[in-house]
């Protein structure tokens, strides 16, 4: 590392090299989950199939043979994933002088972006789905709706086709206009939908599934949203008998080489075992818009198989995020080091 | 192999937690790498990636872990976790709006002129406050920084000072309702889960049979249970730790001296202590109290915390007003009113049936719409005042998620640490140690002990109890209950977080001590409180119903709780009924002698005959009891002499049983390797060579085997089944004795409202007369299902019906349905007409039913008298010592 302090030039392309790496693999998550998308709801060949066809991965996988659309769809699938990733190899290497904080920060954005997003969506899915939920048990449903509606909307499919999907679309364009942490919320969510249960109960002996479904809900929102952040905030406990003794630098070190070797194997491990086939067990609930089985509860189940998949991709970026920062703060603490040393020379 | 990838897995273990990286990830990526690096290596030299795991691939450990993770919020048995972030909000609420330090400032005003009252009172409000955050950290240091300047400014000694801070920062762990507790829970449910499996599977083992009688069950433990069952240990360390800085200050002054208080003790004085000591504790009680008491559970009471810290937070923050306690005073008075409406209306909204309903109904809603007015008026204040509930939300977040991610890697390490086999090792080293239960639980708790000092009770929790509770749990021979396993683990952690020179608790308070204060003091302070510990873990563990008691008496008392008849209490229930008959044996006889002469001849001939039977058989029970009780004896004579050999056998057989296994799987990967062309030769003979070792070794054992081990222990297993086949005589005939007066007593008690259905009944004719066919359908059907709430009137209820069916059809015969009701009319005229005779029996029955019901017909009670159901919890409370059954 000293040699790299000489000049600032060897610093700069190492940086590039950081920056690629990094932005590499957050194109390389995002292409995995729009992959995923195309094969498993767009009914598309998807990546591998595609590269098998073409004998480039032969060993091991079986080769099928794809004609007509499907094959027109993997050409444009495969180039689009190839576009994607020298374009952001171009712009890395375009902007050579870029901090590896700025881009840190703009991971740091994206991820804090989808748990915002998230949030919003668990806020309002709850919300409507609760009040749909209750509607519907008390028998009143038909009343406001109509029988046909209520039939419907008695069909997961459908609840969540016309009612959460448009509602998670609003929660994105909300994210994208709002700059609050969002998630914090879900904790006085949690106070509140559990008080409502205690008043019901006790007060009016009335209880339903929908309530606890609520709770369930935001609670496990909570906590798998508020990782990222509180990685941020250092709020993940560490045995610190030796860190706590650290200098800056290899505090640093840790944190940079523990985010890329046990963090983002976490993150890809719940991925790809989520998301392998179409009975994995992210896709499995998803697919089939999966409920609990109280019957009259809220029908959201299939999403909270969907905060793994939030909790992996922010993590996952997030995990970016850290590794830039902290190897930032190597280098200017290695800096700093060289400077001192050198200066009575 | 998979043992050397086992030691990968702790080596990558211990070199990512001890960098410091974050114990959340740590755990998980480690058990990642060492799947990955067994796979690779699987695939490079043995062509097969599942090669090096003890079972399955590296695929399947991979989901598993990712399942494990997904289980957490997925499944609803683990609902109990989601108390984790009501009690965090409640916790940090209370700290933030500064009600804790108010707490503190107060007890030691009220305290102090007393000798070592100031730290008495920092015992009491650790005891208090850290229960409700479980964050060790978090209350040393506040503790810390509140209290220490104080003490070390009134002069107290150094050690004196930093002991009893670090102790009580350490007691929160204990101390209901903490967050740990509620980890242990969870993780011990589970726990009792696997321990159930196991002990059945055993049981079949050594006796053959398929299914394990239930009162062999291991007793599981829930969020409640642990809070009650720790709540008499932790007040028990409390007094520990305030009889002994009395005691100090007492012997030697200058170590704790009295702090006089320069103000006066006007009314001001005791209003500011007042405000500042009732709320918080009547908080605790009312969290604390609805779960003791059964009433609500546990994540409700969490959400009563939460609520009652923000309205609290609410007038706290708000110091300059002159509506400062305006949101509190509407908060307690419509909570008031709802307690009074509850009293006075039936408030089921789907039960409806009068104005009065109606009109309690709105008064409720009325009172209840109010009350959350107030909460938010509180949370508004919150909200506006500091940013406290922002910070407070975030906070919430936070450690909610450094708790839970911790419990979601740990999941993906238990699986790692399953495929590599670690768990049969650690089941085959425990299981392998002389000495039974005894020396398996002191080896643990020693283990533990050595991790508390680098992890924090969270890791420990989750990463340790999930391996070995199990086995512990299912030793028959102590037989203890998962919630006293959970406190016995909490004490020995609390007291490896104070050990000197790396527990944990002694870190955090040396970082906010002054430098004035001195290592060697921290050190020293802690000694006096490892031994009170020390006391402590001997009090509990010696007598095991501090512990389960309280749990069992909520459980048995509370409205879910199970019949009598139940076959898991009846060992207990026996106990406690057989000494009743010796208690009252000349009133249970005079009282059958009386029945016996009661002139029966108004009842009906074969509710004569069946009651006068069941007298005969009640005078048959004593006898039962005499025959239960000598069997028990031959038994217990027997047992003393035999047991150990039994054990003997036992521990040889556990042994016996292991070598199987081993061999077995070694001979499936005999068969695979000869199968497979191109194995290497050297394997196979290494199998060979262990398996000859292996068959020798069992030979060597079962040549260990007592010669005279058969005969003993069929002479065993004949006097078992002499007493087991005793009681089932027992429990038979005192059924039998009280079924016939239990359900007559049940027939005459339905006499009035029977007679209520006669108008309905007769009005039948009319409307099978005029109305159409379908509207009399209804109208018998709708009369039908009324008597079904009804004993002894199923013949009328056949007439009733067939009735009906005569109207169904394109030809309803009218005729026949008029007879069939006719009849059923007259039946009921003769049912009602013998009900009411036999009123006049109604005083003797009665008077019987009272002598004979909490002896001979105590099995069949629909549930437990409040003083049987105490007695009951403490017969439960101890463990029992099982072994022979197996």
């Amino acid at each position: 590392m000293v040699k790299n302090s000489h000049s600032s030039h060897p610093i700069s392309s190492l940086n590039i090299g950081f920056r690629a790496l990094a932005a590499s693999m957050v194109v390389l998550l995002f292409l995995f989950l729009i992959d995923n998308t195309l094969i498993h709801w767009f009914k598309w060949p998807g990546t591998r199939v595609f590269l098998s066809h073409l004998g480039l991965t032969g060993a091991g996988g079986s080769v099928r043979e794809l004609a007509g659309s499907d094959l027109v769809r993997g050409w444009v699938q495969c180039i689009a994933s190839l576009g994607m990733v020298v374009g952001i190899l171009f712009l890395v290497l375009k902007t050579p002088t870029r901090k590896l904080d700025a881009d840190a920060e703009l991971y740091n954005r994206i991820s804090a972006f989808i748990v915002r997003a998230a949030f919003w969506a668990v806020f309002l899915v709850g919300l409507a789905d609760m009040l749909i939920s209750f509607v519907r048990v008390e028998g009143f449903l038909t009343a406001i709706v109509g029988e046909y509606l209520t039939i419907q909307l008695g069909r997961p499919i459908f609840r969540g086709s016309y009612i959460h999907f448009p509602l998670i679309l609003l929660s994105i364009v909300i994210a994208s206009f709002t700059r609050t942490l969002g998630f914090i919320w879900l904790a006085l969510l949690i106070v509140a939908a559990e008080f409502l249960i205690v008043i019901t109960r006790f007060v009016f002996s009335y209880e339903q599934a929908f309530m606890g479904d609520l709770v369930r809900f935001w609670y496990a929102g909570l906590f798998l949203f508020a990782s990222a952040y509180t990685l941020v905030k250092d709020g993940h406990v560490r045995v610190d008998v030796l860190y706590a003794n650290f200098s800056d630098r290899s505090k640093a070190l840790t944190n940079s080489l523990g985010s890329l070797f046990l963090g983002l194997p976490l993150c890809w491990n719940i991925l790809i075992q989520g998301m392998s086939g179409k009975g994995s067990i992210i896709n499995s609930p998803l697919l089939s818009f999966e409920i609990s089985q109280s019957g009259f509860g809220m029908y959201t189940k299939y999403l909270m198989a969907a905060y793994l998949l939030i909790f992996a991709v922010s993590m996952a970026v997030q995990f970016v995020s850290f590794t830039l920062s902290n190897l930032s703060v190597y280098q200017n603490s290695n800096r700093r080091e060289t400077v001192t040393t050198e200066e009575p020379a | 192999m998979e043992l050397v990838f086992l030691g990968v897995l702790i080596l990558l273990m211990v070199i990512s937690l001890s960098s410091g990286f974050p114990v959340a990830f740590a755990l998980p990526g480690s058990a990642i790498g060492a799947i990955g690096l067994a796979a690779i290596c699987g695939h490079l030299f043995a062509g097969d990636p599942g090669a090096y795991f003890a079972q399955d691939g590296p695929v399947q450990w991979l989901t598993a872990g990712v399942t494990n993770f997904r289980s957490l919020y997925w499944e609803v048995e683990r609902d109990t976790l989601i108390a984790i972030p009501l009690f965090v909000f409640m916790g940090i609420m209370l700290q933030r709006s500064k009600i804790a330090e108010d707490l503190l400032v107060a007890m030691a005003q009220l305290f102090g002129p007393v000798p070592g009252g100031l730290g008495i009172s920092v015992v009491f409000v650790g005891a208090l406050l850290a229960a409700t955050t479980g964050i060790l950290g978090a209350t040393v240091i506040a503790m810390g920084l509140i209290s220490l300047p104080a003490m070390l400014r009134n002069n107290y000694s150094q050690p004196m000072a930093t002991g009893t801070i670090c102790a009580s920062g350490t007691l929160g762990q204990i101390i209901p309702p903490s967050i740990v507790l509620i980890i242990l829970a969870d993780q011990l449910a589970n726990a009792a889960d696997q321990a159930r499996t196991l002990r059945a599977q055993e049981y079949k083992k050594a006796t053959g049979e398929f299914s394990m009688p239930a009162e062999l069950d291991i007793a599981s433990a829930s969020a409640g249970d642990m809070f009650m069952g720790a709540l008499i240990p932790g007040l028990i360390l409390v007094g520990l730790y305030m009889l002994y800085i009395l005691a100090r200050a007492i012997l030697k002054p200058g170590t704790a001296p009295p702090i006089p208080y320069d103000g006066e003790y006007d009314r001001k004085f005791f209003g500011k202590v007042a405000i500042s000591l009732v709320p918080p504790l009547s908080l605790i009680f009312a969290v604390l109290g609805s779960i003791v008491a059964g009433v609500a559970t546990v994540n409700q009471a969490g959400a009563i915390g939460a609520v009652g810290a923000i309205v609290m937070g609410g007038y706290r923050l708000k110091d300059d007003s002159v509506n400062r306690y305006t949101p509190l005073i509407i908060f307690i008075g419509s909570v008031a009113v709802i307690l009074v409406l509850l009293q006075w209306f039936d408030l089921n909204v789907k039960n409806i049936t009068s104005r009065r309903d109606q009109l309690g109904i709105i008064l409720a809603t009325i009172a209840v719409i109010v009350c959350i007015g107030a909460v938010a008026w509180s949370a508004w204040r919150t909200w506006k005042i500091n940013d406290t509930l922002v910070s407070v939300m975030i906070d919430t977040a936070k450690t909610t998620s450094m708790v839970f991610i911790i419990l979601i890697g740990a999941a993906m390490l238990t699986a790692a640490f399953r495929g590599f086999g670690g768990e049969h090792l650690v089941r085959e080293f425990l299981t392998g140690l002389p000495g039974g239960f005894w020396t398996q639980f002191l080896v643990v708790m020693l283990v533990i002990f050595l991790l508390g000092f680098f992890l924090d009770f969270i890791e420990i929790a989750v990463v340790v109890v999930p391996i070995v509770a199990p086995i512990l749990l299912a030793e028959p021979s102590a037989n203890v209950t998962a919630v006293w396993l959970g406190v016995m683990i909490g004490l020995n952690i609390q007291t490896s977080f104070l050990t000197p020179p790396f527990g944990f608790a002694l870190f955090y308070l040396r970082g906010v001590a002054p430098p004035t204060v001195r290592t060697t003091a921290i050190y020293k302070g802690a000694v006096a409180f490892i031994v009170l510990q020390l006391v402590g873990l001997a009090i509990v563990g010696y007598s095991p119903g501090l512990v389960n008691y309280m749990p069992a008496r909520t459980y048995l008392t509370s409205e879910t709780a199970p019949p009598p008849v139940n076959p898991k209490l009846q060992y207990c229930l026996e106990e406690q009924v057989f000494r009743e008959y010796d208690e009252r044996e000349t009133e249970l006889f005079d009282s059958l002698a009386m029945i016996g002469r009661t002139d029966l001849r108004v009842l009906p001939d074969d509710w004569q005959d069946s009651l006068t039977h069941s007298f005969g058989l009640a005078e048959n029970t004593f006898d039962l009891v005499k025959d239960i009780r000598e069997a028990g004896a031959d038994l217990d004579g027997f047992v003393s002499g035999y047991k150990p050999l039994h054990n003997k056998v036992r521990q040889l057989n556990i042994r016996i049983q292991s070598i199987d296994d081993r061999l077995k799987s070694l001979q499936d990967e005999h068969r695979q390797q000869s199968r497979n062309a191109d194995a290497a030769p050297a394997r196979l003979e290494s199998i060979e060579s262990e398996m000859d070792e292996l068959e020798l070794e069992r030979e060597m054992l079962e040549n260990r085997l007592p010669p005279d081990w058969q005969v003993e222990n069929k002479k065993y297993k004949d006097l078992a089944k002499a007493e087991k086949s005793a009681r089932s005589r027992y429990r038979r005939n005192s059924d039998e004795a009280y079924e016939p007066l239990q359900k007559l007593l049940r027939l005459l008690d339905q006499k009035t409202q029977l007679a209520g259905t006669e108008t309905a009944i007769r009005n039948l004719v009319a409307v099978i007369e005029n109305e159409q066919a379908a509207i009399a359908i209804e109208a018998v059907q709708s009369v039908e299902s009324r008597l079904g709430d009804f004993d002894g009137v199923s013949r009328i209820k056949s007439q009733l019906s067939k009735s009906r069916r005569a109207l169904k059809g394109d030809d309803p015969d009218i005729e026949s349905a008029k007879q069939h009701h006719a009849q059923a009319l007259s039946l009921l005229a003769e049912e009602l007409e013998w009900r009411d005779r036999a009123s006049s029996l109604l005083p003797a029955l009665r008077d019987y039913d009272n002598v004979i019901k909490s002896t001979i017909g105590a099995r069949l009670q629909p549930r437990f008298t409040k003083a049987r159901a105490k007695q009951i919890a403490a017969c439960r409370s101890v463990h029992r010592d099982v072994s022979l059954y197996f």
